[in-house]
C-alpha cells in the first residue's frame, strides 16, 4: 500500500514536525511504503483555468514543473495525507497551488451523485484521503468549515474513505498518533 | 481613508483576469459603486501575488479601500492558491487597527449548476474577513457561470436579470454601509438553468472543444497510469 504525504507548510517548527515524522513512522510500523513532499521546496506554478487538460491534452497539464510528477504519484497512491495549517478554514495556498493542478484526474462530463452536479472520475481506483490539519489556537468556526470542505473535496475526487485530524498547537500530540492509528487500521481492513 | 469620498477596491481572483466572469460580475458592481460616487480601483489579484515588487502595491490598494469586493471563481471547492496567498499576506500585513473601518465582500462563481456548491468558499472568506478585522458584509454565489462565461453581464439579456438585480441591491445597501440583505443573495443565487439542461449543454460544449483540438477520441485518456 502506497501513501503520499504533502506537506503544506510555509515554516516549520520542532512541533509541526515532529507530527510529521510521527505519520511516516506510524505508517512505516503498518507495512506502507510512504513518500512526503515538502510543497515549499517544489516548483509548482498556480493553475491557469485553460481547461486544456480536459479539451486539447487529455488529462495531462500544458505547465511542465513538479506538480506533474506529484500527480501522478497521487493518482498511483492508496492514501493521500494533506498536511496543512487551516488557513481561514481552509488549506494553506501552498498546499491549495498543488491541489488546484489535480483537476486533471477528473474529467469534463458531468455526473449527479446525491442530486448535486459533479465531475466523472478519469481513474476507477483514486486514493483515500486523510487531512491533518494545524490551528495555532482552537478556533471552532474555522473547524467546522475545515471538516466541510474536506468533505467535499472527497465527494469532487471520489476518494473511496476520508477522514479529518485537527491539532492545536498545545493539544495532545498522543491522541494525534491514536486517531491516525484508528485511521490506518480502518484502511487496512477495507 | 479620511477623505469624504469613499473608495471601493475590485480584486478579481482569476487567472483569466479580464475575461473573466468573476471579473464581468465584479466590474458591473463597481460600475453601480462608481454611480454611487466611490472613487474605484481594480486588480487582478494573480498579477500580484508572486511579484515581491508588486505585493506591496497590492497591500497599498488594500489599506486604501472603504469596501474590498473580492470575486473569484470556486476551485476545489474553495478558493484559487493566489487568492488564498493574498489572504495569508493580507493577515501577516497586520494594520488591523485600520481594518475595523473596513468592509470586506465576495462574489463567488462555480461551474456547476448548484450555487450552493460554493457555500463553504464563502465560509473562508467570512473567517478571513473575522481573522484580519473586516466587517464582514456578506458574499453572493452565483452557480451556472458558464452562462456568464467572462462577458459583460448586462450584455446576456433576460438569463442573468436576478443576478443584476441582486447587484444592483448589493450596491444600495454598500453604498449605505450596510450588510447585503437576503434578497440580494437569494437573487444571485437563483439558478440561471434548470440542471439537467445544463448538464447536457456542459457535456456538448466540452465535446465540440475537443473535437476543435482533434482529441475528441482522447478525453477519457489516463495518462498518469503509467
Amino acid at each position: 500500500m502506497k501513501a503520499l504525504i504533502l506537506d503544506g507548510f510555509q515554516n516549520v517548527d520542532d512541533s509541526i514536525e515532529s507530527i510529521s515524522k510521527g505519520i511516516i513512522e506510524t505508517l512505516k510500523e503498518h507495512s506502507w511504503e510512504v513518500e512526503s513532499i515538502f510543497l515549499k521546496e517544489r516548483d509548482i506554478t498556480p493553475c491557469q483555468g485553460c481547461f486544456d487538460c480536459w479539451v486539447k491534452n487529455p488529462g495531462s497539464c500544458k505547465t511542465d514543473d513538479d506538480a506533474r510528477e506529484i500527480r501522478k504519484k497521487w493518482v498511483q497512491s492508496d492514501l493521500i495525507i494533506h498536511y496543512t495549517p487551516i488557513t481561514f478554514g481552509g488549506y494553506s495556498s501552498q498546499l491549495k497551488k498543488l491541489m488546484d493542478r489535480f483537476i486533471p484526474v477528473l474529467l469534463p462530463f458531468f455526473q449527479k451523485i446525491d442530486g448535486e452536479i459533479h465531475h466523472k472520475f478519469r481513474y476507477e481506483s483514486r486514493p483515500s484521503i486523510i487531512v491533518i490539519g494545524y490551528l495555532n489556537k482552537p478556533n471552532d468556526a474555522q473547524e467546522k468549515t475545515f471538516r466541510k470542505l474536506v468533505k467535499r473535496n472527497s465527494l469532487n475526487m471520489g476518494a473511496p474513505l476520508h477522514d479529518v485530524i485537527i491539532h492545536s498547537e498545545n493539544g495532545d500530540k498522543s491522541d494525534l498518533f491514536n486517531q491516525f492509528k484508528t485511521l490506518i487500521r480502518k484502511l487496512e481492513v477495507k | 481613508m479620511m477623505s469624504e469620498t469613499k473608495s471601493a477596491l475590485l480584486l478579481v481572483g482569476s487567472p483569466k483576469g479580464e475575461i473573466s466572469t468573476s471579473a464581468s460580475l465584479g466590474n458591473y458592481l463597481l460600475q453601480l459603486l462608481a454611480e454611487a460616487d466611490f472613487k474605484t480601483a481594480k486588480a487582478i489579484i494573480h498579477r500580484f501575488v508572486n511579484r515581491s515588487e508588486k505585493v506591496e502595491e497590492l497591500l497599498s490598494m488594500v489599506n486604501n479601500a472603504d469596501i474590498i469586493i473580492l470575486s473569484f471563481p470556486l476551485y476545489v471547492d474553495s478558493l484559487p492558491a493566489p487568492v488564498i496567498k493574498a489572504m495569508e499576506l493580507i493577515r501577516d500585513n497586520g494594520n488591523e487597527g485600520q481594518r475595523k473601518t473596513q468592509d470586506f465582500i465576495a462574489i463567488s462563481n462555480c461551474g456547476f449548476p448548484e450555487s450552493s456548491q460554493i457555500e463553504v468558499a464563502l465560509e473562508i472568506c467570512k473567517n478571513f474577513a473575522e481573522e484580519v478585522n473586516f466587517n464582514w458584509r456578506g458574499g453572493l454565489a452565483l452557480g451556472g457561470g458558464g452562462a456568464v462565461n467572462g462577458r459583460p453581464i448586462d450584455e446576456r439579456g433576460g438569463m442573468l436579470r436576478n443576478v443584476i438585480k441582486g447587484l444592483e441591491i448589493t450596491a444600495e445597501y454598500l453604498s449605505k454601509g450596510e450588510d447585503i440583505p437576503n434578497k440580494a443573495i437569494e437573487l444571485v443565487s437563483k439558478s440561471i438553468i434548470p440542471s439537467g439542461m445544463y448538464k447536457m449543454m456542459g457535456n456538448l460544449g466540452w465535446r465540440i472543444q475537443a473535437r476543435r483540438y482533434g482529441v475528441l477520441k482522447r478525453m477519457k485518456d489516463q495518462p498518469d497510469l503509467n
